[in-house]
């Protein structure tokens, strides 16, 4: 598994939760929770296939709690941890 | 004048309502309940409502069909508004359930009528009632309208101009998708489904409710015990496994055997993100089937993985939008025969027991009217088949779990033990 920096994942989340919520990219604040940013249930899973797709890290199967959605950046530094310990 | 074509959820709810024909209400609708402090006098409540003359062609139109295409659509009118509003009086601890009853039991003046309001002076309190048209309103869109009347915004135009008569292969293509997906469900017809509608027949019985209040505390307990067994926003998934597990007792009661099914038809809104509040008319949800054998409920921790697991398998089917496209082809059925077919929406049954969960997120004011909310009840309707629906709705964080039934499908006891069930699994875990 490919080791991808911290701030490229949260760069692809933005795009990927623009693209959920209908917004901008440069609308989603990677500070705010996902769900500041729009996600409902529905799209949470929608962002954690997406998720899947781009780094092959399937969230659904590792324990996540409220501390790795409290923002953006947060859930791309769980998804690096995860990817890191994958290598 | 403004022509707004019926996407296929809309031709569903179309069918739903046709059910309901027989019925006392002769519709499919939803009322909305505030728990109000304070009394509201009539005059002011008349002044508040011409908030709503900025929705009129829309509120006063009816559905109709285009000439050749066949596509239906909503007319608007160029009629003036004229809410029906009544006013009465009734005692300080009048139950809203039968409040509630009384006046979503009653038709509309006529059909081009879609909302309707009673004002209940209940002691030094006020009880306000809205009853929404589901041809125009969902319960989310309902509860958007009201916070567009309460902040006195403007509401903005629908955004479905176009009869949709285009892209037939993608259509053809989920409808495909829709069926292999209930036929999974069926298990190609292998599979008997648990309902409650069997020995009744009740096509015009009234509609009743009963309702469970859970404290914010509580609730916000379960849904930590939630979190902490299936991860963040799985709010749904953990909620149906306790309406499966509450539904299994009265199933086994009335004969169900282990390895017949319960099936959730269940109602999920599709609105999401930045136009989430301009988004108030028409249907905005799709229908999700979820299910397991009468046996699952002896093991309540497989039951919460499995409605996990179905839920997620349901958004990577993408079978939600699907169900709507499909739909779009079904529009040029004649409605008596659509409402036939679609009484039997997954796979040949209309379900065990309708379910939504309408998580606190249209209507976030603390006052309506100007006046405190101590509670806000979302009603809903339930054709006569399946004749049964578990409807929750959050607000300032306490839940209100509302079962909606006809009359006759359920006995006292059976309801009772029923809100025990649900009761009890909210309840604080001791020692």
């Amino acid at each position: 598994m490919e080791t991808v920096p911290s701030a490229r994942i949260a760069d692809i989340l933005r795009e990927e939760i623009a693209i959920i919520t209908g917004r901008e990219k440069n609308e989603v604040e990677p500070d705010k929770s996902l769900a500041e940013n729009g996600i409902n249930s529905l799209g949470f899973v929608e962002l954690l296939l997406a998720v899947e797709k781009h780094f092959q890290v399937k969230l659904m199967e590792n324990a996540m709690s409220s501390a790795d959605i409290s923002s953006v950046n947060a859930l791309a530094a769980k998804i690096a941890e995860i990817t890191q310990a994958c290598r | 004048m403004s022509k707004y074509y019926l996407s296929g959820i809309d031709w569903i709810a179309q069918a739903l309502n046709r059910q309901c024909r027989k019925t006392p209400s002769r519709n499919n609708g939803f009322v909305i309940a505030f728990e109000l402090e304070g009394l509201i006098r009539g005059d002011e409540l008349r002044k508040f409502l011409k908030g709503a003359d900025a929705a009129a062609k829309l509120l006063t139109g009816r559905t109709a069909r285009h000439k050749f295409h066949l596509a239906p659509y909503w007319k608007c009118s160029a009629g003036n508004l004229n809410i029906d509003v009544e006013f009465s009086e009734c005692p300080p601890d009048k139950d809203v359930c039968l409040a509630a009853a009384d006046f979503a039991n009653r038709p509309f003046r006529s059909k081009y009528e879609h909302l309707a309001v009673r004002l209940l002076a209940r002691g030094e309190n006020s009880l306000l009632l809205f009853k929404f048209d589901h041809l125009l309103f969902d319960g989310g869109g309902g509860e958007l309208f009201l916070a567009a009347l309460n902040d006195a915004a403007q509401f903005r135009e629908p955004d479905c101009t176009l009869p949709q008569l285009s892209k037939w292969s993608d259509k053809f293509e989920s409808g495909r998708n829709v069926n292999r997906f209930l036929r999974d469900i069926n298990a190609g017809g292998k599979r008997d489904f648990f309902t409650f509608h069997a020995a009744h027949s009740g096509v015009s019985a009234a509609n009743r409710f009963r309702t469970l209040h859970i404290p914010a505390a509580q609730a916000q307990a379960f849904f930590a015990t939630g979190e902490e067994k299936l991860g963040p926003f799985m709010d749904t998934p953990f909620l149906l496994a306790l309406i499966f597990g509450a539904l299994a007792e009265p199933a086994t009661g009335r004969g169900a055997l282990d390895n017949d099914f319960i099936l959730l038809p269940v109602t999920v809104d599709l609105r999401s993100g930045r136009d989430r509040k301009n988004r108030i008319f028409f249907n905005q949800w799709s229908l999700a089937p979820f299910s397991l054998p009468i046996a699952a409920a002896s093991r309540p921790d497989l039951v919460v993985q499995a409605m996990k697991e179905q839920f997620i398998e349901l958004v990577k089917s993408k079978f939600l939008a699907d169900l709507d496209k499909a739909n779009l082809l079904m529009r040029i059925i004649p409605l008596p025969l659509f409402a036939k077919m679609s009484s039997r929406i997954f796979a040949g049954t209309s379900g065990s027991c309708s379910f939504a969960f309408l998580p606190e997120s249209g209507f976030k004011a603390k006052t309506f009217a100007g006046r405190k909310i101590r509670n806000l009840l979302h009603l809903p309707l339930i054709p006569p088949k399946p004749g049964i629906g578990i409807f929750i709705n959050r607000y300032n964080n306490a839940l209100n779990i509302i079962i909606s039934f006809r009359e006759g499908l359920i006995s006292e006891t059976e309801l009772e033990n029923l809100l025990a069930t649900l009761r009890k699994a909210f309840e604080p875990v001791s020692g």
